[in-house]
């Protein structure tokens, strides 16, 4: 064996003295080591550098032959031999976090490796992963710079004190954590929320060991008791307390931790901090749980109590094993190795069955052991003290045993954990090879935007998509805050935010001012407020004007008193009797009207202006009709009552083109050389051609006058969408003429009266009966008209159907998929819509809260991705489709456990993407065969679905263009 | 764990007439949600001497209710020079941006300023009383001093005194950027 403690391996500024290491970790997959310190750093190294720099510099002690008791001091390589802060090598040290308020107690990596866990003094525990890519520098203003890229995902506070130790779940889902407040908090990784709190110690609880096989939790605790919990209705199954009922705590003796472990077969629970008066000896004993946690074996041989102890993750046997055994035998029997750690300054490692010590490690550090940590091989162990010293220590297969392989190991854990009534671990063995190939390439590190990271970036750094103020917005702005009363500084939209230089700079070029988007206001007091702009990842404005429109969905649900509020302040109601219906254009073809006639609350609505007028009678009013810096504008100006209104198209204040209107103008759209559209008061539709200004189609008549109009250029086509005065949604195709749809949006927004009310008590309140108003309005891919309504849901008319189908909501507050804030680097509809439709309910607060509870925030995900999938087909969004199929099929494939019917769901939406044909132009089989069968190959669990689907995808692959057979 | 967290501050308009207002883009994450505002504040320390110079230039609130990333240009007046003692005015000093919750500061980022003349001749022999439109100011702007003071947010005891370690650390912090300050005021001088 060889010990290495390297005088920079620790935590501490470099020069100054070192500070205490309170935990140390080492990373089942991946290899790293996590330290923790009183300097409320964690610090992550690499196990392998680390390897190699302390072969170089191997202070070996005699390999004594096993299995004669050795006694090794290693003080040769301990406290004070080098002074600390030497210089650590390059890429020994992969990342420095610094999140913690106080000192770090407790570091933990997840079982699958892909969480780091921690606890510190501050009462909060965190979380980290790592994301792909190099650390940004340690923090601002510092001048470190991370070789990994840890993010600390969302602080977890409910302790009330100090938190001393944290234990993962085997399946990597949850962890507990345990806190000088005498309670245990479990915790879901996933959701980021607390599950349970056991109470039941009576003194502050300083350890705390998730059982492999799942069924406990164990606790141990300063009122000298080990408290076993049941992990399937968390009440106590056991308290244990004989062997500690003589345990010292008076202060001198009083340990730091009490870090128990079980053994990974389940079937030992070392435990810690023991004493025996008769013989006046510190122990640790070692229950087993065949007896129920009764009978255990004690180990002697230390001078101080016992802190930690520390199970070796692997077995081990005494003689090699070839390629062919698969199971332990009587004269090579595989045994674990348990190491204990110390206030007397030593460790000492034991042998499962023996209750001699296998070494004794005397002296290794100036202060208690307080943590230990196996490597994966099961032949690197590493220590840390509270003198602030991590210590590296590599066994020989010679002394420690050979370890087992991993085959012949899952064989015996298999064996055990059944006969201790677990159900076989959760991970099976992977039974072909395609099952291996498809968990290798998962195991590459994930980069930023995969679909798993996805999610947890959801939830930590929602990052808002960058949108850049367009002029064309500007009237509506300036309407809606003029409504609000308050005085506003105006935001300098058009210019950018440019500062007024007052002397032109002499020498240097200051750094350009960057277009920020930010308002200000002022308070009591007269202080100025600020909301500053949320940022993305430097997605660029999308500049079409589909999307700059939706795009300002953000802006427009965050304003408060959003255009088009469900205030209705023109009070007279027009009765215009109606001469065309929306139907009957000019001799074009029609799609129908049905849901107005059928009805009967709604009829009332017909003709009848309820939602307001486009724009103000009189005044003049503008509208760009592209977003060049010197763009081509429409303007209307009315000249008074007599004359009638002009309609002039201009760029940089030249004149292009002009005609007379008879009735005032109340809307403007257009797009530079395609089409301009106004629309009168007298409820007429003009269209002109851009360019020329020449009438391109007689006035078209509407049943109101217009509430909102926009121009879209959708898949080559100019669309023009105009929502009139009685909610009444048209969208013209204007180079054929042609009418694509026109809709009654009116049952959208009115107060969804009792079936008893009678006709009479309606109408009389027909001026309430609006509910929400239209607060945008676009056209999808599909050419289908898109409304988003001041409540922030979304709905989006579906021809075939023939009704509106809501895309975007805030019913689904549980599920994981419900963001505030657009993804990073997502710029679909579809996210878009449903943020602001979040957004706005938490601002109105008229939102659901979300209750918690795993079960149904599991249940809500899958059913709001279920939703999220349909809205997309909806939509015609084929990215945001796959997108979410995959998320679908992880999160049926991950929790079909707690959802009723999940396997049935999983198994269904196989079997439907298994029929040949296609889903928005993608084949469903493609879709199957790359999107859902990968997301499901990661968990074992599903391998034999996966399996299945496979074979039937690839036959149809050979049979291909005849036969059409039916999935099975 | 601090509920925000200052991403990135860059100085804009730099160097720049000592009378521009002073800009400062920042980038700050939140964490964890507040129930009240963040108050970012820029103070420009007249005197490396005396802390009674000390100008707020201005003091401005921010919402902390959405966790995430934010942006935003602070900018204010530039100092009065009337208040600054006028020996101090010329040389090296100190800018403090400062962020705050319910009063305490909790974060504090300090700027060495630069002030001196770009006309050779007046850098040569700087007259007794200043030139204000003569002079530059440049804000070191890539070596921002960071400190973070531990600060409770919502999750302690509001009414929790202002410790006297705590007091003493804000001293001490100040202190040293203010001997630092001195010390290349020196070093300038006998240059």
């Amino acid at each position: 064996m060889f010990f290495f403690r390297p005088s920079w391996l620790q935590h501490g500024a470099e020069g100054s003295g070192s500070q205490p290491v309170f935990s140390v970790d080492i990373q089942a997959v991946g290899g790293r080591l996590a330290s923790a310190g009183q300097d409320c750093k964690i610090r992550i190294w690499s196990c392998e550098d680390l390897v190699k720099a302390g072969s170089l510099k191997t202070a070996s002690k005699p390999s004594d032959s096993v299995p004669s008791r050795t006694q090794v001091l290693v003080t040769g390589a301990g406290e004070g031999s080098e002074k600390s802060g030497g210089k650590i090598p390059k890429g020994a040290l992969l990342a420095t976090l610094a999140y913690h308020a106080g000192a770090v107690n407790c570091v933990r990596f997840s079982p699958d490796g892909h969480f780091l866990a921690s606890g510190g003094d501050d009462s909060v525990v965190l979380t980290y992963e790592r994301l792909a890519g190099a650390g940004r520098a340690g923090a601002f203003g510092s001048q470190e710079e991370d070789v990994e890229n840890w993010r600390c995902r969302k602080p977890l506070r409910a302790h009330l004190g100090d938190i001393t130790d944290v234990a993962w779940s085997s399946d990597s889902d949850r962890f507990c954590s345990a806190s000088v407040d005498n309670t245990v908090i479990v915790w879901s990784a996933r959701t980021e929320k607390a599950l349970v709190k056991l109470e039941g110690h009576n003194g502050l609880v300083k350890g705390v060991a998730w059982d492999p096989i799942g069924k406990f939790v164990a606790s141990q605790s300063d009122d000298k008791s080990v408290i076993i919990w049941r992990t399937n209705d968390w009440n106590i199954e056991k308290r244990i307390t004989a062997p500690f009922a003589e345990a010292i705590l008076h202060d001198n003796n009083l340990a730091f931790f009490l870090r128990l472990n079980w053994s990974p077969c389940g079937s030992s629970l070392v435990a810690t901090n023991a004493y025996a008066k008769k013989t006046a000896t510190h122990l640790a004993p070692m229950f087993s749980r065949e007896s129920g946690l009764t009978d255990h074996v004690d180990f002697i041989g230390h001078r101080e109590p016992v802190v930690v102890g520390r199970f070796s993750p692997r077995l081990y046997s005494r003689k090699q094993f070839s390629g062919k055994e698969q199971k332990a035998s009587k004269d090579n029997p595989a045994y674990t190795c348990v190491a204990l750690g110390s206030k007397d300054r030593g460790a000492s490692l034991w042998i499962a069955g023996s209750s001699k010590q296998f070494v004794h490690l005397d002296d290794m550090f100036g202060g208690d052991v307080v943590d230990l940590a196996w490597g994966a091989d099961g032949y690197t162990l590493v220590a840390c003290s509270t003198d602030g010293g991590i210590m590296l220590i590599r066994f020989d297969p010679a002394e420690l045993g050979y370890v087992v392989p991993e085959k012949v190991e899952q064989n015996i854990f298999k064996e055990l954990w059944q006969s201790f009534g677990g159900k076989s671990s959760e991970n099976g063995l992977p039974e072909n090879r395609v099952q291996v190939a498809i968990e290798l390439e998962r195991k590459k590190p994930a980069t930023a935007p995969a679909t798993e990271n996805d999610m947890h970036t959801d939830r930590g750094e929602p990052e808002a998509v960058v949108v850049t103020p367009k002029p064309k917005r500007e009237t509506k702005q300036a309407q809606g805050k003029e409504q609000n009363g308050t005085p506003v500084k105006p935001v300098p939209v058009e210019t950018g935010n440019t500062p007024k230089p007052k002397t032109s700079p002499p020498t240097v070029n200051p750094i350009p001012p960057q277009q920020i988007r930010q308002r200000e206001e002022r308070v009591k007091g007269g202080r100025r407020r600020i909301i500053p702009q949320p940022l993305g990842t430097g997605a660029d404005p999308v500049n079409d004007p589909n999307s700059q429109s939706l795009g300002n969905i953000w802006e427009a649900t965050n304003q408060s008193g959003a255009v088009g509020s469900s205030q209705v302040d023109d009070g007279t109601t027009n009765k215009r009797p109606r001469t065309m219906g929306p139907g009957d254009l000019v001799g074009m073809t029609t799609s129908g009207n049905p849901a107005a006639d059928m009805n009967p609350w709604v009829s009332s609505l017909k003709g009848q202006s309820h939602l307001p007028s486009a724009g103000r009678r009189g005044g003049s009013r503008c509208r760009a009709m592209d977003s060049e810096p010197v763009p081509t504008m429409l303007e209307a100006s009315s000249q008074g009552s007599s004359k009638p209104t002009v309609l002039t198209c201009s760029k940089g204040g030249q004149v292009l083109w002009r005609d007379y209107v008879g009735s005032p103008i109340l809307a403007l759209a257009g797009s530079t050389g395609k089409f301009a559209a106004v629309a009168t008061a007298d409820a007429f539709l003009h269209i002109y051609k851009a360019s020329s200004g020449r009438r391109f189609s007689p006035p078209i008549s509407l049943d109101t006058p217009p509430h909102l109009m926009d121009l879209f250029e959708t898949n080559g086509k100019c669309l023009l969408l105009l929502i009139t005065r009685s909610a009444i949604v048209n969208l013209y195709a204007l180079d054929a003429l042609e009418l694509v749809c026109s809709v009654n949006a009116a049952p959208l927004l009115v107060r969804i009266a009792d079936a008893d009310d009678d006709e009479e008590h309606s109408q009389e309140n027909k001026n309430e009966k609006l509910r929400r108003g239209i607060s945008v309005g676009s056209v999808s891919d599909r050419e289908e008209p898109i409304l988003v309504l001041s409540d922030g849901h979304a709905f989006v008319y579906n021809q075939r159907l023939q009704s509106w189908l809501r895309v975007a909501d805030d019913y689904a507050p549980n599920s994981e998929y419900y963001r505030l804030v657009p993804p990073a680097g997502d710029t679909s509809l579809l996210s878009k819509l449903q943020a602001g439709a979040a957004m706005t309910a938490r601002k109105k607060g008229t939102g659901l809260l979300p209750t918690g509870g795993l079960k149904r925030t599991a249940v809500e995900t899958v059913t709001h991705l279920e939703t999220l999938m349909a809205s997309a087909i909806a939509l015609g969004d084929v990215d945001q489709y796959k997108h979410f199929l995959a998320c679908y099929a992880l999160r049926l494939g991950t929790s079909e456990a707690v959802i009723d019917g999940g396997e049935t769901k999983l198994r269904e939406i196989c079997e439907m993407l298994c029929e040949p044909g296609d889903i928005l132009e993608t084949p469903k089989q493609a879709l199957l065969r790359k999107v859902v069968l990968p997301a499901l190959s990661s968990s074992r669990r599903h391998q034999r679905l996966v399996e299945e689907f496979t074979v039937i995808l690839d036959d149809f692959e050979t049979e291909k263009p005849k036969v059409e057979t039916v999935a099975p | 764990m601090s509920a925000v967290d200052v991403f990135n501050v860059q100085v804009l308009d730099n160097p720049a007439p000592f009378t521009n207002t002073l800009q400062f883009e920042i980038t700050y994450e939140v964490r964890e949600t507040l129930t009240q505002d963040i108050e970012w504040k820029v103070t420009y320390v007249g005197s490396a001497e005396d802390q009674a110079h000390d100008q707020e230039l201005d003091c401005v609130l921010l919402p902390a209710d959405t966790p995430g990333r934010f942006k935003f240009v602070l900018e204010v007046d530039p100092p009065e020079p009337k208040l600054i003692p006028s020996q101090d005015l010329v040389g090296v000093t100190i800018i403090l941006l400062t962020c705050s919750y319910r009063e305490r500061e909790f974060l504090r980022v300090g700027y060495y300023v630069n002030n001196e003349y770009t006309d050779s001749e007046l850098q040569e022999n700087p007259p007794a009383t200043p030139v204000i439109d003569k002079i530059v100011r440049n804000i070191v702007g890539d070596q921002p001093r960071v400190t973070k003071f531990r600060h409770k947010f919502d999750f302690g005891d509001p009414n929790e005194e202002l410790s006297v370690d705590r007091q003493a650390e804000i001293q001490a912090e100040r202190d040293t950027l203010t001997e630092e300050a001195r010390k290349r005021n020196t070093a300038n001088a006998a240059v």
